[in-house]
Parts: structure tokens; sequence; C-alpha cells
């Protein structure tokens, strides 16, 4: 008996001496981080890349911000859902020149489209929001939008017994207002439009694109549009000035008061009239143009970009070449073309 | 208990140190600092990273800037988490570790706003470089009718392409006056308007883009990450070094216990020897004493069988004189049980009247341990349940045990040894009296008869005396007449005349009294004749003997009553003989009373139990003193000799009684009365036997 103690008492004592040597070994597991070499190839790459053709997200939780998407309860007075701006069926946004903007201090600014918002590095013509959350915050509690608040809003959507039951089925811990933004960043993000032509042509089906497009595209690249619309959304990764070689301000809308657009974030000197550089994914379809809804056609904005931007004089048919260009980066969502402003999607 | 306690609360301690030692020495940190060192080795990963695409950019190698803002997110985040990290430190570590991720989260912002504005003007920089390449050197070729303004665009493309190339300050100069003299051409054209356009762009932004490029490149991310690797390693050493001498202390701990235990161990075994050895003592003794219980319990059952199978009362008292032991003979004896008797004084068994002496006796034995009856052997009595009073001979023994003292008597009954005494002493009475009425019978015939014959003569001579008397009276009162008185026999004739008839009458009176005497001599000593052996009824003879002496009762009492029981059995024996018996015992009786106010009872029955016939005489006389009651049958004993009583009157009843195999005892209280019981029995053998003794039988 009491050799059997001993022998376990001294088995206990070993394991117990074991023990701190063996919390130190996770120590000694070092993480290696691998360089991530697919953007620095050296080979000339296009500088547009396809969208992808689907996108890995949790359909719950997308499902639960569709409905909050258009829901008018969002808004203060239920009367504004967030499809009311960003209509779905009409290119993602309302159509209108300008509409009140989600930044306070700044002018009205005409609605970005919804589609392919996921894809932006940053929010908002001014990028005020880094995230799709802040993003959605910002429009929720804006006066000059849905104008609610928190309290409000969880008191409503709490008061429905179904949003509660989907929250608590989507999300561990139910319905709070981190996870009310989560499902609303989620189904954004969720709204791609892929299998534009252009994105086929890039995916190598050469046909994809007409002689002319194709001759489109080349004029859009070697006249330096690229160089700010680039990147798998057309744009949406940095800012830019708006306004390089000539006055852009003024000219177009009379007596209108002077946007600044990021230097109301900043307050930085040389963010002075520097806005986000948008996406052109959609572009047919997702017009007027600029931040301030100036330009009613395609025409119109190319030609002032390629003015005040590039400082270029294009022929019109160099012109017409890269507006045929950009008709085929319009892409599908849920199978369809995104529609133009007022043409409803059947 | 005591002892148990100590050495498990040492262990209890040692352990409960060691747990709380394990708990220490485990390095708490080293999660978070493999995650905080993981994070920091991302971050510096992805800030190379994002240098790298930079530099790429810068060189218009890179087809987008889809990765500067993905890495900058990553980069945030990580700068976000490692500053989340450090807050959750406590000490002046965290201070030390929250100032670094500070400084390096503001480094990073800094440094991702410059790329931002990297971005934006470096896009331009690449347009205009881009036109400048492909359009502008061609736009001389435009103006090759004017050679001035030709040579002025080759010049200034070639101080452009120097300074391109080499982004020194000098060739910007250079540029800016070129630029500057082919503005102030007037002549416009709207190629060349670009060129000029798209050239001061160069000038303007390439330095610009240069300056962001180094204060990218310059940032002191790299600086402020390694500083916050650092303070994590420092701390995480701190934290390590801690642990460390937990460690080494753990290690002493168990040392100790382990020595602790090693010594309990070899306690343990020299106790458990010790214990065995302790055992095998044990065990033995235990062995042995099992031996001694099973003889104690083998002379115990033997004690217990010569106890109660004794043929005397075995009792123990304890030195409070309480009884202890009781055994079955005592049980016999006494009357108790032991149930009653055990644990009570043993008081109880002896008369009231010795109580307070041997209390006494007892109290100097419990006192001094000894007593002059230990060891002797003394009769005494005792008293039995039912309260009757028996002799008993006892003999004391002490004995004591550790607790106490004892006292153990053992009793025997000596009523049936006394009883024997009585009858055997009875018996020698009786063959006592028996021979001294051989003897006297003998004597008293042979003396009867050699007074019978003179005393027939006296008593014949008195008669004729007597007639002789009155023959002579006439002449001799004529002689005195004649003659005057004269003296005869010494006395004067007229008294001797009145004297001598009473003289003679006296004479003849004394020999008839000698004659009767030597009559119921002859009675006593000699059965008159042996009578019918007949069967005769007791009753009858009563009432016989109530008619003879009718007139005697009468005139003495009265108040006779006479209760006589029907159905008696026949008696065998004489009839006269028994009449003479209640005749004697009713005058006895009769003669007894003072007055005749005073009655006579006379009674028969039957006793069942001894099958006897029961004669009782009881009288209400003067009754028998005490010391007179064992004489009343001797012969000559008579309290009544003045009153012509000869003694002989109830020895010749008692002789007669015993003819006839009876008894005769007397009951009496003086002043009271006196009852004659005579018991007649009725079987013929014991008739038969008691015959044999019979004293007085001849030839």
């Amino acid at each position: 008996m009491t050799r059997k103690i001993t022998v376990l008492t001294l088995g206990a004592m070993l394991f117990a001496l074991s023990l701190p040597v063996a919390a130190q070994q996770p120590a000694k597991v070092w993480h290696i981080g691998v360089l991530d070499s697919s953007s620095s190839a050296a080979a000339p790459q296009e500088p547009i890349t396809p969208l992808p053709l689907s996108v890995d997200l949790d359909p719950k939780r997308v499902a639960l911000g569709e409905r909050l998407f258009n829901d008018v309860r969002l808004s203060r007075d239920n009367t504004k859902s967030c499809a009311a701006c960003h209509p779905l069926d009409q290119g993602g946004m309302d159509g209108r020149r300008s509409a009140t903007s989600a930044n306070d201090s700044s002018p009205a600014r005409n609605t970005p489209t919804i589609f392919n918002v996921g894809l932006n590095a940053s929010f908002n013509w001014d990028g005020i929001a880094q995230t799709l959350e802040a993003q959605a915050e910002i429009v929720l509690l804006s006066p000059r939008l849905m104008n609610t608040t928190w309290p409000e809003l969880l008191t409503k959507l709490r008061a429905d017994a179904d949003y509660v039951a989907r929250f608590n089925n989507a999300y561990p811990e139910g319905l709070t207002r981190a996870n009310v933004l989560d499902a609303l960043a989620t189904f954004e993000r969720s709204l791609l439009t892929p299998n534009a032509r252009f994105d086929r042509y890039l995916r190598g089906e050469r046909h994809a694109l007409t002689e002319a497009e194709q001759q489109g595209y080349g004029l859009f690249k070697s006249y330096g549009c690229v160089a700010c619309h680039q990147g798998m959304n057309i744009g949406g990764n940095m800012y830019q000035k708006f306004g390089v070689f000539a006055e852009a301000r003024g000219a177009e809308i009379p007596g209108a008061p002077v946007d600044l657009g990021r230097y109301a974030v900043t307050k930085a000197a040389r963010d002075r009239e520097v806005f986000r550089v948008p996406s052109l994914r959609n572009v047919a379809a997702t017009g007027p143009y600029f931040h301030d809804g100036r330009a009613q056609t395609l025409e119109d904005a190319v030609r002032t970009m390629v003015r005040v931007q590039l400082g270029r004089t294009l022929s019109s048919e160099e012109i017409k070449l890269i507006i045929q260009f950009l008709h085929t980066l319009t892409g599908e969502y849920q199978g369809r073309p995104v529609g133009a402003p007022g043409k409803k999607i059947q | 208990m005591v002892r148990l306690w100590k050495p498990l609360s040492i262990v209890a301690g040692l352990l409960l140190l060691l747990t709380y030692l394990l708990i220490q020495s485990r390095n708490p940190d080293l999660a978070r600092r493999a995650h905080m060192q993981e994070a920091l080795q991302n971050l510096q990963l992805h800030d190379t990273e994002l240098t790298r695409d930079v530099l790429l950019a810068r060189a218009g190698l890179l087809p987008n800037y889809d990765s500067l803002p993905q890495i900058g997110q990553q980069l945030s985040q990580i700068a976000d988490a490692l500053r989340a990290e450090s807050t959750t430190v406590s000490g002046a570590a965290a201070k030390e570790m929250g100032k670094h991720a500070e400084a390096l989260t503001a480094a990073l912002q800094q440094k991702l706003t410059l790329v931002e504005y990297f971005k934006s003007d470096n896009a331009l920089l690449q347009n205009s470089l881009r036109y400048f390449t492909h359009t502008g050197q061609n736009i001389g070729k435009q103006f090759k009718a004017e050679q001035n303004v030709a040579a002025e665009i080759a010049a200034v493309s070639h101080v452009l392409v120097r300074f391109i190339h080499t982004s020194e300050l000098g060739a910007g100069k250079e540029a800016e006056a070129a630029l500057s003299r082919l503005s102030a051409n007037p002549r416009k054209q709207p190629g060349l308007d670009t060129l000029i356009a798209h050239g001061w762009l160069i000038v303007e932004m390439l330095p610009r883009v240069d300056t962001l490029l180094r204060q990218i490149i310059a940032a002191p991310t790299t600086a402020h990450a390694d500083a916050l690797q650092n303070a994590v390693l420092q701390y995480a050493n701190r934290v390590e070094a801690r642990a460390q001498l937990f460690r080494v202390l753990l290690y002493l701990v168990a040392v100790i216990l382990l020595g602790y235990l090693f010594y309990q161990f070899a306690r343990l075994r020299s106790n458990a020897r010790d214990l065995r050895r302790a055992n095998t003592d044990l065990e033995r003794e235990m062995g042995e004493r099992q031996q001694a219980v099973a003889a104690l319990r083998a002379s115990e059952e033997r004690f217990r069988a010569i106890t109660e199978s004794a043929n005397d009362a075995i009792i123990s008292a304890d030195s409070s004189g309480n009884i202890v032991s009781w055994n079955a003979r005592a049980e016999a004896i006494f009357g108790y049980t032991a149930e009653e008797i055990l644990g009570t004084p043993f008081t109880r068994l002896m008369p009231t009247r010795h109580h307070l002496a041997h209390l006494e006796r007892f109290r100097q034995w419990s006192t001094t341990g000894s007593s002059r009856l230990v060891g002797t052997t003394v009769e005494f009595s005792g008293v039995r349940k039912d309260g009757s009073e028996f002799p008993l001979e006892i003999s004391l023994s002490t004995w004591s045990t550790a607790h106490d003292n004892y006292v153990t008597g053992i009793i025997r009954d000596l009523t049936a040894q006394k009883q024997l005494q009585e009858t055997t002493r009875q018996q020698k009475l009786q063959l006592i009296q028996a021979n001294k009425m051989t003897a006297l019978g003998t004597l008293v015939s042979s003396v009867a008869h050699e007074i019978n014959n003179p005393n027939q003569v006296v008593l014949m001579n008195s008669r004729v005396l007597a007639q002789a008397w009155d023959d002579a009276v006439g002449n001799l009162d004529d002689y005195a007449q004649e003659h005057g008185s004269f003296s005869l026999g010494g006395l004067p004739y007229s008294e001797m005349r009145r004297t001598v008839p009473t003289l003679v009458q006296d004479v003849h009176d004394g020999a008839r009294r000698i004659e009767r005497i030597v009559d119921d001599l002859k009675h006593f000593s000699r059965p008159r004749g042996r009578g019918a052996h007949t069967a005769l009824q007791l009753n009858e003879a009563v009432e016989r003997a109530l008619r003879l002496l009718a007139h005697l009762v009468k005139n003495r009492t009265d108040r006779l009553q006479v209760g006589l029981a029907q159905g008696l059995p026949s008696l065998p024996g004489d009839a006269q003989h028994v009449e003479q018996i209640v005749v004697n015992l009713l005058t006895n009786a009769v003669e007894a009373l003072p007055n005749r106010k005073r009655g006579v009872t006379v009674t028969t029955s039957f006793d069942a139990s001894k099958r006897c016939v029961v004669l009782e005489v009881r009288d209400e006389g003067v009754g028998i003193p005490p010391e007179h009651l064992a004489r009343l049958c001797d012969p000559f004993f008579t309290t009544k000799q003045e009153s012509g009583g000869t003694g002989l009157g109830l020895a010749i009843t008692s002789s007669l009684v015993r003819l006839h195999g009876g008894r005769l005892t007397f009951d009496s209280e003086p002043g009271k009365g006196t009852r004659a019981r005579v018991t007649f029995p009725c079987h013929s053998e014991e008739k038969s036997s008691l015959l044999n003794l019979s004293p007085a039988r001849e030839e």
C-alpha cells in the first residue's frame, strides 16, 4: 500500500515538474509569413482584373442584410430604406444629379452605385468611411439621411420577432448594433456584377469585345485614364484631384457651392478638391456622373475627364471608341445586366 | 489522531505550495507574446510589401493599386490588434508597450497617408510620363518647319528625360527653364500646350513623388516595430525570468516534499515493523488469553455445575452486603429465585432480631477484612421466603477481586437434621421410659405382692378391730361408770372412746389406700389382660365414659360440649382400655376446672392425611406450667397429692395409649386451659409395630 502511494506521489510530482516545460513549447513555434508575390509580377499585366464570378459569404447574413437593406424601418420616420437611394434594379443608385450626402459638412453629391461597393478601398466621394460598416452607420445616423439612433433602431428591430429569430440564427450574439451593420455590409459585399463583356475578354474571351471596343480599351490605357481607373473595380482604390490640368469647378454648375472634397475629411491643404476616384464598372448604367452629377452623358463625362484630368484634346472618334469600351463594363446582377436608370429590369 | 494531522498538514501545505508555484511558473503571457511577435512579424512583412509595391508603382511596374489599400488595411488591423494587445498587459511593461504600439500605429497611419498621396501624385506623374514618352517626343515632328520651336522641344525633352532618369535638382531647374522658354513662345499649338502642361507636371510631380517615396521608405514603422518587439521581448523575458524563478522554487519544494515523503515513508516502515512485531506479540497474547478464557470458562462451568448441583446453598455477597451469587440449592432452601434475590441485602435471609448484630459483624469484616467467623462453621437460623425460620449451618469464606471484597457462605439446612435428632432423642427417651417402666413394673409387681399381703392383714384386722371396739365399748362404758374414768393408751377413756373408732377407721382407710395404690401399680406395670382386640368404635367408648362420669361432670361444670365426628373408622383394640383412657382424661379435665363457669369440650375426628382417629379433650381449667408438660406422664408425678392423686393416672393412660399404637400429647397455656390430644392409628401394621415397643409386655 505504502509503496503504491509513494510511486503515485512521485509520478504526480514528475508530471507537475514537466508541466512548465510543456508550457514553454509553443513559444518556440515561430510563425513565418510568406510574401505575397502575386502583385509583383514582372511580366506586363492588364491594369484591370475581372470580377470574381462568385463571392463566399454567409447566405443567412446576406439574406438578413438584404431584408434590412429594403426595410424602411431603418429610417426614423419609416419612409426610406437603403434601397430607396440604391435601387438594385436601377443600377444601384437613384439616377439623380445629386442627393443629400452622407457627409454633413459637404454639399449635395451624386449618389454612387451600390454595386461592387465592397471592392472599394474607401467610401463616399471624400473617403470619409474606410469600411462598409462605418459607411452604413454614418448613413443610418445622419440627420440628412436615415436620421435614426441606435436605441430607436434596435428597439424597432427587436419588436420584430422575425428579425430576432433571424439574427439569433445568423449570429451567436443575436440582434446587436455590430451585427446589424455586419449584415448590411455583408449584403453589400454580395452585390457584385460579374460577367461584364470586358471581364469575359480579360478572362481570355478575345471576341467578347468588338474591334472598336478593343481599340477603345487601348485608348483608355494609352491616354492615361487607366492611371487612376485601374484595379478590379476600375477605380475606387485611390483619391485624385479633380481638375489637374484645368479648373474643373464652377464651369458646369454656376452658383453651386464649392465642394472641397476630401479636404472636408482631412483638412489637409493638398486634399482640396480631391475626390475618391469612382469605379467605372457599370458606368454606362449609372449616370449622371461626377460628384456633383454635372455630366449627364458618358460623352460629357469623358470629355471633361480628358480635358481636366489628362490635359488633352481627343477627337470625337476617339471619344466614341472609349465610350464603346466603357459600355462593355456593364455586368450582371442576379443573372441580368445592370439596368440603366428608369429602366426596370424584369 | 494528532500525530496524523501534523504530517498530513505538512504534505497538504507543500502540495498547496507546489500548486501555487506551478500556477506561478506557467508563463501566462507566452501565448500573448507569440501572438504579438507573430503580429509584429506580419506587420513588418506587410510593411515591406507595401514599400515594395510603392517602389514598383513608382517604376510603373505595378499594374494597379488594388494591393496597396489591401496591405494598408491589413497593416491597420495588425496595428490595432497590437495596440489592443498591449493594453491588456498590466504594469510598467504595458505602458512601455502601449507607447510603442501607439507610435507604431501613428507612424503607420502617417505612412499610409503618404502612400495615398503617392498614389495620387504617381498616377499623374505616370500619366504625364507616358504621354511624354509616347506622344510628347513626336510633337517635335509637327514643328519641323519651325526649327526654333523644334529645338526648344528637343531641349525640353532632353532635359526632361535626364530629369526623369536622374531626378537631379539641377536637371529640374534646367527643365523648368526650358519649359519657361517654350511657354514663352507666342505660337500657340494645342499639342505644344499639352506638352508644356505635362512637362510642368513632370517637373512639379517628380520631386514630389520622389520625396513622398523617400518619406515612405524612411517611415519609422520598422523602428517602432522593433522597439515594440523589444518591449514585448523584455516584458516576456521579465515574465519568463519570474516564471523561471518559480520553476526553481517549484523544483526545490518538490524536492523538499519528496524528502519529507521519504522521511515519512521510512518512519512508516519502521512503524510498520514495530506494529507487525506488536501484532505478533498481541496475537500470541490473544491466543494465550483465549486459552485462558477457555480454561476459565471450563473452570467456571465446572464451578457452576458444582455450585448448582451442590447440596448446600452457596451464597456470595459483595462488600456492601448485596447478594451477587445464588445457587439452585439456595433457591430450594430459601424459596427466593436468583432474579428476586440478586442485588438485595443478604439480611433478608436472617431473622430480624439478628440483623443488627450481623450488620455490625459485616461492617467489621468489610472494613478490616477479617472476621472471626471466617473459616469456621457455625449454626444459625435463617428465614425462608414464606417467613418461616429454620436452623442452618453456615461456613463463611472471603475472597477478593481487584474491584471488591466478597464473602461466600455455604449454608446447610439443618431442619431435617434437627428433626432427625429430635426423633432420635424421642425414641431414646421412649426407650429409656420403656426400660424404666419394665424395671418399675417388675419392681412394683413384686413390691405390690409383698405389700398387699401384710396390707390385707391390716385391712382385715382393722375391720376385726372395729368390731372388737364396738363390742368392747359397752363394757368399757360400764367399767368407766363403775370405776370412773380411767386411762386408756395414755389418754382418758372418754377421749379415747371418741378417738378409737376414728383411729381404726384411719387404719382401715390407710390400708385401703395402700390397696388401691398397689392395685394401680399393678394396672400400670402389668397389662390388665390382653383384652379382646376387637374392632371398636371410639365414639361408643366416649359415650360410655361420659355416662360413667355424668355425675362428676355435672358437679364440676355447667358447660360440657361433645362433638363426635360421624363415620369414623373402627379401631383395633380393647374397648375397655379406650374407655378408661377417655375417663382418665375427662376426669383430669374436669378436675382442672376452677369453677363451674369453665367448660370442657370432647371431640373426635378423623385425620385423613395421617390416617388416624383423633380424640381431643379440652378444658378451660387452670392449665399446666410448661415445666410440668414433659413430666405429665411420669409415674407418681402429681399435682394433686393433697387431693389424693396417686400420680399414676396419666402414666396409665399414656401406657394404654401406647398399647394402642397411639400418641398422647398435651398443649397447655396456664390460666387458659389444656388440650389433651390422642391419636389412634387405623393401620394394623403400625399398631403391631408399635405394640412391639410396648414396655408393658410381659412373659
